[in-house]
């Protein structure tokens, strides 16, 4: 399977305030990926790097083996870009905003558009401007999918969508998608709507990336485990446990280990525990897990 | 693709469009009115020789009009893709960059040029037909300079919009102001006449800066 984009070392800094060192990572044909981090983490600083709209300090980012900020004009037909907040030209109605993309897209699909303009109780004539960000959320996603892209890159659809919109927004993606085989790279900082949906994932933290997975891996690898402890444990992060939290003497701890190898390793560290149980942790959970709550 | 980007253009300026064309028309009928009361009660040959040995302008009031056209038109092209940073979209249509933005101003010029030569033949119509040629012949290169900082304001407008640079802003801002300034210094007749040609073509060559400002854009440089 080819690698639709590749990020090698990617540095960025804003002056002297350090995004992340190093970013590397990879995004395979036909995949759903996901970019999940905290506000802060370099999300958007990512997506503006990949569709070209910002310079790192070094390393590279390529999408179909061009580097992203020198895009020919045949590979940027094959990015669609859904920019954060749903921007369009709001100044134009469904109508003409369908008939100016259309004529710059070879392989334009007016259909697809059509039928998801259909589902809005709109006027014809109403100006983007006038619609509800839901709305407007159909229209932008509507044009991506009318575009016939190979590579969808959206930043942070969700922005301002309440729970209608947000899924019907994954449901159209997620079937376009996997009918056409499509690519898609996307953000989002509602990280429980994405279970189900993605295929990989890089997660982020203030300090860079904390892992990229395959979802069905994190699944399968990543725990986490709650116990009762009697006193107040002094816990690092190490190789085993890679994130805890304690409220009282509720102790959760997260690993890509298994129950009897965590139990043992607290058992090593001298942590007195009682009750302990596996619990099962959906994407959000293992973001948290991962990242920490704070 | 350029139709449709022309299409986009005029779907974001058509209003403001009309605006400056109402505006210039109101003027242009302004002037006509005074002409004509002033025509009415003073001797056709006493206005000539006051116009050509006072230089008086009866278009005088047109004087700033392409200059507030110019700057109605590139605030009402250029505002928009601006905010949200919507040139982002533009840029990222498959064309090339610097030929997306230049044809942007391209279209922009090209209205203005309408505007201003539908303008220039009115006042030509009415100069002609209450003076001789050669009060009419002098209405060209009289209006030119002002003509010309209706684009000098259009282009910088353009280019100051899209940087995204606060700094490089304000010195592309003063010195359009210094620059504009200068073709209102004098309200003579031909005043400009050895310099204007050069210098309009000189203007013109400003339509191009937006490409440095688009390149910074492009590159999130703040």
């Amino acid at each position: 399977m080819e690698n639709v984009v590749e990020i090698k070392n990617l540095t960025h800094y804003y002056g002297e305030k350090k995004v992340y060192e190093n970013l590397n990572f990879s995004l395979k044909e036909g995949r759903i990926f996901g970019l999940l981090g905290k506000n802060g983490t370099g999300k958007t600083t990512t997506i503006n790097i990949l569709t070209g709209f910002l310079k790192p300090k070094s390393g590279s980012c390529t999408i179909f083996g061009e580097e992203s900020y020198r895009l020919s004009p045949e590979t940027k037909a094959r990015v669609g870009f859904l920019i954060e907040g749903h921007v369009q030209y709001s100044f134009m109605n469904i109508i003409q905003i369908e008939k100016f993309y259309s004529r710059f897209y070879p392989k334009w699909k007016k259909d697809i558009y059509f039928e998801l303009m259909s589902k809005l109780k709109v006027n014809q004539n109403q100006k983007l401007s006038k619609m509800s960000c839901g709305q407007r959320s159909q229209v932008a996603l509507g044009l991506i999918l009318a575009q016939d892209p190979d590579l969808l890159i959206l930043d942070d659809y969700s922005m301002g969508l309440d729970a209608g919109y947000r899924r019907l927004f994954l449901d159209y993606l997620k079937e376009y998608s996997k009918a056409e085989g499509k690519t898609i790279f996307v953000t989002s900082h509602i990280i429980q709507d994405l279970d189900g949906f993605l295929d990989d994932a890089v997660i982020m933290d203030y300090n860079g990336v904390v892992t990229q997975v395959s979802i069905q891996d994190l699944k399968q690898s990543f725990s986490g485990f709650t116990f009762k402890t009697t006193e107040k444990v002094e816990l690092v992060k190490d190789d085993i446990i890679v994130n805890f939290e304690q409220i009282r003497n509720k102790m959760t701890v997260y690993s890509f280990k298994g129950e009897e190898e965590v139990k043992a390793h607290l058992t090593k560290l001298k942590v007195e525990f009682s009750d302990f149980v596996k619990i099962h942790l959906d994407l959000e959970d293992s973001f948290i897990g991962l990242t920490g709550k704070y | 693709m350029l139709l449709s980007l022309a299409y986009k253009e005029w779907i974001k300026i058509r209003w403001a469009y009309l605006v400056s064309l109402a505006i210039g028309l109101g003027i242009i009928l302004s002037i006509f009115l005074n002409l004509r009361l002033l025509v009415e009660f003073n001797p056709l040959k006493e206005l000539w020789n006051y116009i050509i040995f006072k230089n008086y302008l009866f278009y005088s009031q047109f004087r700033y009009i392409p200059l507030v056209i110019g700057l109605i038109l590139g605030i009402a092209q250029f505002v928009p893709e601006i905010q949200n940073l919507r040139l982002k979209l533009s840029l990222h249509l498959p064309i090339e960059e610097t030929k997306t933005l230049l044809f942007m101003v391209f279209y922009g010029f090209s209205l203005l040029t309408a505007l201003f030569l539908f303008f220039y033949l009115i006042l030509v119509s009415i100069s002609s037909s209450y003076f001789p040629p050669d009060i009419t012949n002098t209405l060209f290169i009289t209006l030119l300079p002002w003509f010309t900082a209706g684009y000098a304001v259009y282009f910088f407008a353009s280019v100051v919009i899209i940087e995204q640079i606060w700094v490089r802003r304000i010195s592309i801002s003063l010195f359009a102001v210094l620059l504009i300034s200068q073709f209102f210094l004098s309200m003579n007749h031909n005043a400009y006449i050895k310099i204007i040609i050069p210098v309009f073509l000189f203007v013109i060559l400003f339509s191009t800066l937006i490409i440095n400002s688009g390149y910074r854009f492009k590159r999130g440089l703040k």
